[in-house]
């Protein structure tokens, strides 16, 4: 895996990623990144506008839950999928930014919820990583 | 790694890891297995997550595990935990994001081979009634108003509204209506997501089979049923949605927080609880309900939706098209049971994570027919193997906390069933066989494969010589509809 991205990880009924970046902020761009790639949802055409994301936490791994939640929730409820992401996440577990999104495509597997189950946010010799499964 | 040594053998098809096998175990886990199934199952995270629920704050007896067992994402997928009511907790990871994830059967008079020529057809009319829900709404839209009396009443509201019969109430569990729902414990989340997906079926292994009636091994009990041999049954396995998967998803943020309160240490974060008699844990019953309700009247609708596709096909060409209810299962579900524990009758609450509810016969909320037989258990097999109907026995209250299987049980990952297996060439494979296949998605489709399950045949084999289940007829699918 190169320095900042995910990568799928075997789980018999659900799905997992696990993924790799230098910081935080880009840790949880990439679990962004890798939740939708699993989804195969593809942009559709449509407009493409900005929405403020202000979210905040007792710890990194909640914090890292509800983001990847409102996501989907943007998703099922509008239609709607991260075009580009730019977000600040720091160490008080407090992520503030913007996500552009646009339309998404009916997704190929739809995710239920994004889980706890061995999601520790670490620093390795790599850079930070966690693991995060989903039930499907 | 819990591995086969570590457990002791406590009946032909009992395995036991006792609590000498970690220290913070507060019950034994027992399994129940062949010796092929158990030795396939330490292959995965299974018995160590099982070992974890034992950790659990205030449970009796042992932790139960069904042959059908696989990891889920904390706890077992196939696991029963009973919490003592005064001095136990309620964990909704033990019960799974898909509350009242269930099963529903019904009956026809309609011979297989008497519409043998329409079967694609009917195939097609069901696909169009039944929506799947991905990337587009259900067929009964609601206001606030009319989700929060969904959340009180259920399957009633449904019926009520002219979707089935009241008669489908009575073979339903909790008669379709868990007591104890308070829509004021639902986030507007929850009420945001449930509101335009009643009705719909959901993806990954939800679906609607047309089967047939293949052998009957209790005929009093298939009588009883309305399953006669060559006849046709509809199953349709489908939970609660984005409402029931939010409402879990708050409550075990929700309870992060509550076990730092209530000092609980756990092994895994999705295992968080609280103490049954505390306000956390009766909001989240309250919520949990409104979740299992909204499921049975989903359930409701789609059957609503089956019959009417039957009748677009069928009417006029058969005696009789209707679709009759067999029974209404739930196999996510925590509930408030009295069980025997030591000798002594004790409320708790049973939790259920694909783990089916069998009540042995005498149980009062059976309706009259099954009440000296025993309820109806219903288990799907995978995509074009067999489904099996069984009743619950004595052995399942006396063993399992009145519980049995729930299905067939996931072997292979799903990225690994859709390298080995392409969905275009499973649903040719299945129609070669004289399965119509309707799917909206391929990829779909290839993860549900076959091969990436246990052999159901195997599973109910275990847990009839264990006296959990008896069995009283066996399905064949025809026709597997799927989101």
């Amino acid at each position: 895996m190169t320095t900042a991205g995910y990568q799928e990880v075997e789980h018999t009924a659900d799905w997992a990623i696990r993924v790799r970046a230098p910081g935080l902020s880009e840790l949880f761009r990439q679990a962004a990144l890798g939740m939708f790639a699993l989804m195969g949802a593809e942009p559709a055409d449509g407009s493409i506008k900005w929405r403020r994301v202000d979210l905040a936490a007792d710890d990194l791994e909640t914090l890292l839950v509800d983001w990847l939640q409102d996501l989907l929730f943007a998703q099922e409820m509008r239609n709607r999928m991260p075009d580009q992401i730019e977000i600040d996440v720091d160490g008080s577990a407090r992520l503030r930014g913007r996500v552009r999104e646009r339309p998404s495509g009916r997704p190929d597997k739809p995710i239920k919820a994004v889980t706890y189950h061995l999601m520790v946010i670490e620093q390795t010799d790599n850079g930070l990583e966690t693991l995060v499964v989903f039930d499907v | 790694m819990v591995r086969k040594q570590d457990f002791e053998r406590a009946g032909p098809y009992v395995w036991e890891i006792p609590t000498s096998y970690r220290s913070d175990m507060n019950v034994p886990v027992r399994v129940f297995a062949d010796e092929e199934i158990l030795e396939a199952a330490a292959g995965d995270k299974s018995f160590d997550q099982a070992v974890n629920a034992a950790c659990l704050p205030g449970l009796v007896g042992h932790v139960v595990v069904m042959p059908d067992v696989h990891q889920g994402y904390g706890f077992p997928i196939g696991g029963v935990a009973a919490a003592d009511a005064s001095r136990g907790i309620i964990s909704p990871g033990a019960i799974g994001y898909d509350i009242n994830c269930g099963v529903r059967l019904l009956s026809t008079s309609i011979e297989l081979e008497a519409i043998r020529p329409e079967l694609a057809e009917l195939a097609s009319a069901l696909y169009a009634h039944c929506p799947s829900g991905v990337g587009e709404g259900g067929t009964v839209p609601l206001s606030e108003q009319e989700l929060k009396q969904v959340c009180r009443q259920g399957s009633a509201w449904a019926a009520k509204q002219g979707y089935g019969h009241s008669d489908d109430l009575e073979r339903t569990e909790e008669q379709g209506q868990l007591q104890g729902a308070d829509p004021e414990a639902v986030s507007d989340r929850a009420l945001k997501r449930g509101r335009p997906q009643l009705g719909t079926l959901g993806a990954g292994n939800h679906f609607i089979e047309v089967e047939v009636v293949d052998e009957i091994f209790h005929p009093e009990a298939a009588g009883a049923m309305g399953l006669r041999q060559g006849m046709l049954t509809v199953m349709i396995h489908c939970g609660s949605r984005g409402f029931g998967h939010q409402v879990c998803t708050d409550y075990v943020k929700e309870f992060q927080g509550a076990v730092r309160r209530y000092g609980i240490e756990l092994p895994d974060r999705e295992l968080v609880c609280a103490p049954l008699d505390s306000a956390e844990g009766r909001r989240y019953q309250a919520a949990m309900a409104c979740a299992a309700n909204y499921a049975f009247a989903n359930r409701q609708v789609l059957a609503h939706h089956a019959r009417q596709a039957f009748e677009e096909v069928l009417a006029g060409r058969v005696p009789d098209w209707d679709l009759y209810p067999v029974y209404d299962i739930a196999h996510n579900m925590g509930k408030m049971e009295r069980h025997q524990v030591d000798g002594e009758m004790v409320e708790v609450c049973v939790h259920r994570k694909g783990a089916t509810r069998a009540f042995g016969p005498g149980f009062a909320g059976l309706p009259p027919e099954y009440r000296a037989l025993g309820q109806p258990v219903l288990v799907p097999g995978s995509m074009g193997t067999a489904s099996w109907v069984l009743l619950g026995t004595e052995g399942s209250m006396a063993q399992s906390f009145g519980s049995s299987c729930h299905g067939a049980g996931r072997t292979m990952s799903r990225t690994q069933a859709k390298k080995t297996v392409r969905g275009e060439d499973l649903r040719d494979a299945l129609e070669d066989r004289g399965i119509s296949v309707r799917a909206g998605s391929m990829a779909g489709l290839a993860e549900e494969a076959p091969l990436a399950y246990k052999d159901v045949d195997a599973v109910v084999e275990v847990v009839a010589k264990a006296g959990l289940a008896a069995k009283v007829a066996r399905l064949r699918p025809v026709a597997v509809i799927k989101g």
